[in-house]
């Protein structure tokens, strides 16, 4: 066993203090009482002795050799001199010394880097994306608190006092519409609205465990008015290439009204999805595919009629003249051959209206009494003088010869009121060519307050040449502009033409006939003219246009082919004057019959036969809900996000013969199915016919937590409706015209089946 | 089950439930799309104050506060529950900013030298019980300078009584310098015997230079030079027990001035986060 080298008895073994800030600086040879607080060794003898009677008793410990042996001086003093020593620091010292130094050296640092101008680098938090790489030096971009440098933030934070919010920061760039912090950037009545469709399922709405538990905490961190903080969602410095947009699952089914554990147990079913609606444009797959293309011996190809969008995202119908002109160009040359008549006269007897006291001076034999045309009928609406009850008697008499016959003289007057209106609108359209529709269509007894869409005027009179409609006016009233004068002379300061008497026809009869004496041998010479320019024109603008009918004295137009701008201006212009003029006369019933006129089958271009027809119900009139013609089939808004987005471009990838049948498979149903869809009264919304509902088993059986992903933000986008993008995208620059023209009213996810 | 065994499982129990009730809180907060990190930064923060205090509360001996070992348990346990708040905190990944790099340094710095410590008092003192004399780390330099007296009486008696300088050579030349100092600390360390041995070597090949009676001395020198390396390996270990200390300390209350830094940033470019 070795020896110890302690000495551990009470009277052996030095006492060390180890807690002391100083200690001896002896070593092996340590005085008792070693240095005072401030380092100073305050040792001069081996020990202080004390007297006991007359005599000086030695006090050196039993640690340190006990008494010695030669014993005090006689004046008290210790003999053994100690020769002072540098006292050292101890341990505990040395580490607090550390401690201090370090704080010193941490504070001083921080006061060092936060007093310069670039104090905020110390505290940037880390990159920004790479989105917003260009703003990331300048913290007032987002923050308020960076405005005003290191004092601004630190008040900031004690006070709270924050000013305009960083969320209003963000907004600034990010165009997400007036309800941009709302969830889902939806007016709170619109979200309450969806929320009230979604119960109305009564979908499932046991939650799982941890959504029991959530309900429990402090909720959704909502501020006031219902907003929601950018960064609640948005976290920024987190690295260039952060997801700015990485949500949880949890995080987006918590609002929510149905919550569950993964998208393959639990997701409500997918309903209607993706086929919200009709098709806009009138396709039949199951009969082209069972039918059509195996008459033509055509195989039938999804990808020859459908294409993904620029972005990859929805498959979109290609143009006509890829996908339908082979078989159905001829259908719309074919259509109404002989055009639908633009401007023609109804059959009146001059003569016999003269008789009785009415002249409407010359007026041209028509071989085939008919009532004029829907076009003349719209145009005389926005004839202020004349009556709608003058006007709708001559639009009722139908297929027979206008005359006095047997009419009250009241209606033989409304007759000859009619006659003028006409013919002033005639020799407006002469002078004043398309102007004078302009004139007529915007008259306040058709718009109201309202104005026509711009550029609409050039379509609706599209392609109308002066000498077309000057040569078939001067053939079918050879002095009309001298007759017209007359009239003026006679009417000009009635504001109604119901207010001719006697006196006017009179006045007019011999007006007339003055005019007749003078241009007897000039009418003459240009009957004779006109008679030569008979002929088959209907045959000769084979590739549509305008042309005049001598024969039923009347300017007809003919459709150029597919997406005629003259029809299509009509139908639009129509369409929404049947149902939501606020006229002071009756321009619906007139808007609706030229309406139904051009959508019938037989009426030049056939349009209706593929194009539906939808019912705006947020657009009412006297008649109804506006009606709207699908131009277009659907073409999703780049700049519009829906709730939900299937992305197909991604499925490409799929190795499956029939990729697209996995998802789209037609479905069997009856023509009167299909057709009763189509029907007029039927909304667009609710209609799936072509193809089968999508179970949910055939997104789930990939898009699990482990396979191809089952996030929410997978499907669905957050903020919806209009966004504008920051900068250029293809998407934001190709599809936004043509998209809004036929999908400005679909704010839903639903495209068409 | 020992005192020490229940003291554990207890600790260790608690620890976990703590972890649960915090992660479950976290998860909550989470689904709610609450800030999870301005929760977990608190308690974080009320955690790293809280484990700074043991340091205060040693100062503080006079006033009853609980004991020594109380806090020490508590120091512990809280501390590897901060270390588990602290990665829900700032999730597992790397800093980025200066300061959020300076402050996962910092932390993570004296949590691992935390953990190293408590190993360290747990493996260290094993070991010093079992070689040697246990020492009172304070007394090492006077009791290696008592043995270096030792050898040297033993040194000058020898050349004296036996006029030979051969042990008196080798002393200078050779154990002075080991005695004058503790020596091969760092294989102490490791836990190496390499210096020692080679030292007894020489001091067994000195044997054909010597005649009987020196001999005899130079076995007593032998005993004191192992009782020399016995005294430095408990200088290398006692040194490392108080000397992670230095770090885990210091670089505690930078922690905490970062800290402060750190709350006043979130606060002041929270924005209009609730």
């Amino acid at each position: 066993m070795s020896r110890r080298l302690q000495q551990t008895g009470f009277d052996r073994s030095h006492y060390e203090r180890p807690d002391r800030e100083w200690i001896c600086g002896r070593t092996g040879h340590a005085c008792p009482l070693g240095p005072d607080n401030r380092g100073d060794c305050v040792t001069t003898h081996e020990c202080s002795p004390y007297r006991e009677g007359d005599r000086w008793i030695c006090a050196r410990p039993s640690s340190f050799g006990g008494s010695c042996t030669n014993g005090p001086l006689p004046d008290g003093t210790c003999c053994n001199a100690v020769p002072s020593c540098q006292p050292r620091r101890s341990i505990r010292s040395r580490r607090g010394r550390v401690v201090r130094w370090t704080v010193v050296m941490t504070v001083g640092l921080l006061a060092l880097s936060l007093s310069t101008d670039r104090g905020l680098w110390l505290v940037f938090p880390g990159p920004v994306t790479h989105q917003h790489g260009t703003i990331e030096t300048d913290c007032a971009s987002c923050h308020a608190a960076g405005a005003g440098g290191v004092a601004h933030w630190i008040s900031t934070a004690v006070t709270g006092q924050h000013g305009a919010s960083d969320s209003q920061r963000c907004l600034e760039c990010h165009n997400l519409g007036p309800s941009g912090m709302i969830a889902h950037s939806l007016p709170a009545e619109a979200l309450a609205q969806k929320t009230e469709q979604l119960a109305a399922r009564n979908l499932d709405t046991s939650r799982p465990l941890r959504f029991t538990l959530a309900s429990l905490g402090p909720g959704i961190p909502l501020q006031a008015q219902g907003e929601l903080a950018c960064a609640v969602c948005h976290q920024e410095h987190l690295g260039a290439n952060h997801d700015l947009a990485a949500l949880s699952n949890n995080q987006c089914q918590t609002c929510h009204l149905v919550q569950f554990e993964r998208f393959a147990e639990g997701h409500p079913p997918l309903g209607m999805y993706p086929y919200g609606r009709r098709t806009r444009i009138i396709f039949d797959h199951k009969v082209h595919r069972d039918e059509y293309f195996v008459d033509e011996e055509r195989v039938f190809s999804c990808v020859d009629c459908h294409a993904p969008e620029s972005t990859g995202r929805t498959m979109t119908v290609k143009s006509f003249e890829t996908t339908c002109s082979n078989c159905h160009e001829s259908d719309v040359e074919s259509a109404g051959k002989r055009g639908i008549a633009f401007l023609n006269l109804p059959g009146i007897d001059g003569l016999g209206l003269r008789r009785v006291g009415i002249d409407i001076g010359q007026w041209p034999k028509v071989a085939k009494p008919r009532a004029p045309s829907p076009f003349v009928d719209f145009l005389l609406v926005g004839d202020e003088r004349l009556s709608d009850q003058d006007r709708q008697m001559i639009a009722g008499i139908q297929n027979a010869k206008i005359d006095g016959s047997g009419r009250s003289h009241g209606d033989q007057q409304a007759i000859g009121r009619y006659a003028w209106s006409l013919k002033l609108l005639l020799n407006d359209l002469r002078s004043s060519g398309h102007r004078a529709i302009e004139a007529r269509l915007s008259s306040e007894r058709l718009l109201g307050e309202g104005e026509l869409p711009a550029g609409l005027v050039g379509n609706l009179a599209s392609g109308l040449q002066r000498e077309t409609l000057s040569a078939a006016i001067d053939e079918w009233f050879p002095n009309l502009a001298q007759e017209v004068a007359v009239f003026g002379r006679v009417t000009g300061n009635l504001d109604r033409l119901q207010d001719m008497n006697r006196d006017h026809w009179a006045a007019i009869n011999r007006g007339l006939r003055d005019l007749s004496r003078r241009t007897q041998n000039s009418a003459r010479t240009s009957r004779s003219s006109a008679s030569s320019t008979k002929m088959k024109e209907e045959k000769w603008v084979r590739e549509g246009g305008w042309y005049t009918v001598s024969q039923d004295a009347s300017i007809r137009y003919r459709s150029r082919g597919h997406a005629d701008p003259f029809v299509r201006a009509w139908f639009d212009l129509t369409g929404t004057f049947a149902h939501t003029g606020e006229p002071a006369g009756d321009a619906a019933s007139a808007a609706e019959s030229l309406f139904d006129g051009l959508r019938d089958m037989s009426a030049t271009g056939k349009c209706a036969l593929c194009h539906s027809i939808d019912p705006d119900t947020s657009s009412h009139g006297p008649l109804g809900a506006s009606r709207k013609m699908n131009w277009k089939p659907f073409a999703p808004e780049a700049n519009r996000r829906l709730p939900t987005e299937f992305r197909h471009q991604p499925h490409f990838s799929l190795d499956d013969p029939e990729l697209c049948d996995t998802c789209h498979k037609i479905r069997d149903f009856d023509e009167d199915q299909f057709n009763a869809a189509y029907a007029e009264t039927e909304l667009p919304e609710g209609h799936v016919l072509n193809f089968e509902p999508i179970g949910l088993s055939v997104c789930g059986s990939c898009h699990t937590q482990n396979a191809a992903g089952d996030d929410c933000v997978a499907c669905h986008n957050y903020h919806l409706g209009e966004s504008t993008p920051m900068y250029l995208t293809a998407s934001s620059s190709g599809h936004a015209g043509e998209a809004g023209i036929d999908d400005a009213d679909n704010p839903d996810d639903e495209i068409d089946e | 089950m020992n005192n020490f065994v229940k003291r554990r499982t207890v600790n260790s129990t608690i620890l976990l439930i703590a972890v649960l009730i915090s992660w479950t809180l976290f998860s909550i907060l989470e689904t709610s799309i609450r800030a999870t990190s301005f929760w977990s930064g608190w308690l974080l923060f009320l955690l790293v104050t809280s484990l700074a205090l043991f340091n205060v509360r040693k100062k503080l001996s006079f006033l009853p506060l609980g004991t020594a070992a109380t806090w020490l348990q508590f120091h512990i346990y809280a501390g590897l529950f901060s270390m588990v708040v602290f990665f829900a905190h700032v999730g597992l990944r790397l800093p980025t900013g200066t300061l959020e790099i300076s402050l996962s340094v910092l932390f993570l710095s004296i949590s691992a030298s935390g953990v190293l410590g408590l190993i360290l008092s747990r493996v260290i003192p094993v070991g010093l019980t079992t070689r040697g004399e246990p020492v009172l780390f304070e007394r090492i330099p006077t009791l290696r300078m008592g043995l270096q007296q030792e050898v040297e009486e033993l040194v000058v008696t020898c050349a004296r009584d036996n006029q030979t300088t051969t042990i008196s050579d080798f002393y200078t030349s050779r154990l002075e310098p080991y005695f004058r100092v503790s020596s091969n600390l760092v294989y102490h360390l490791i836990g190496s015997a390499l210096p020692i041995r080679k030292l007894e070597g020489e001091i067994a090949s000195m044997d054909r230079y010597l005649n009987e009676s020196e001999r005899e001395v130079m076995a007593e020198i032998l005993a004191l030079t192992q009782l020399k390396d016995d005294l430095d390996y408990q200088m290398a270990r006692q040194m490392v027990l108080k000397g992670w200390l230095f770090i885990h300390i210091p670089l505690t209350f930078s922690l905490l001035i970062l800290l402060v830094l750190h709350i006043f940033v979130v606060y002041g470019f929270r924005g209009n986060l609730p």
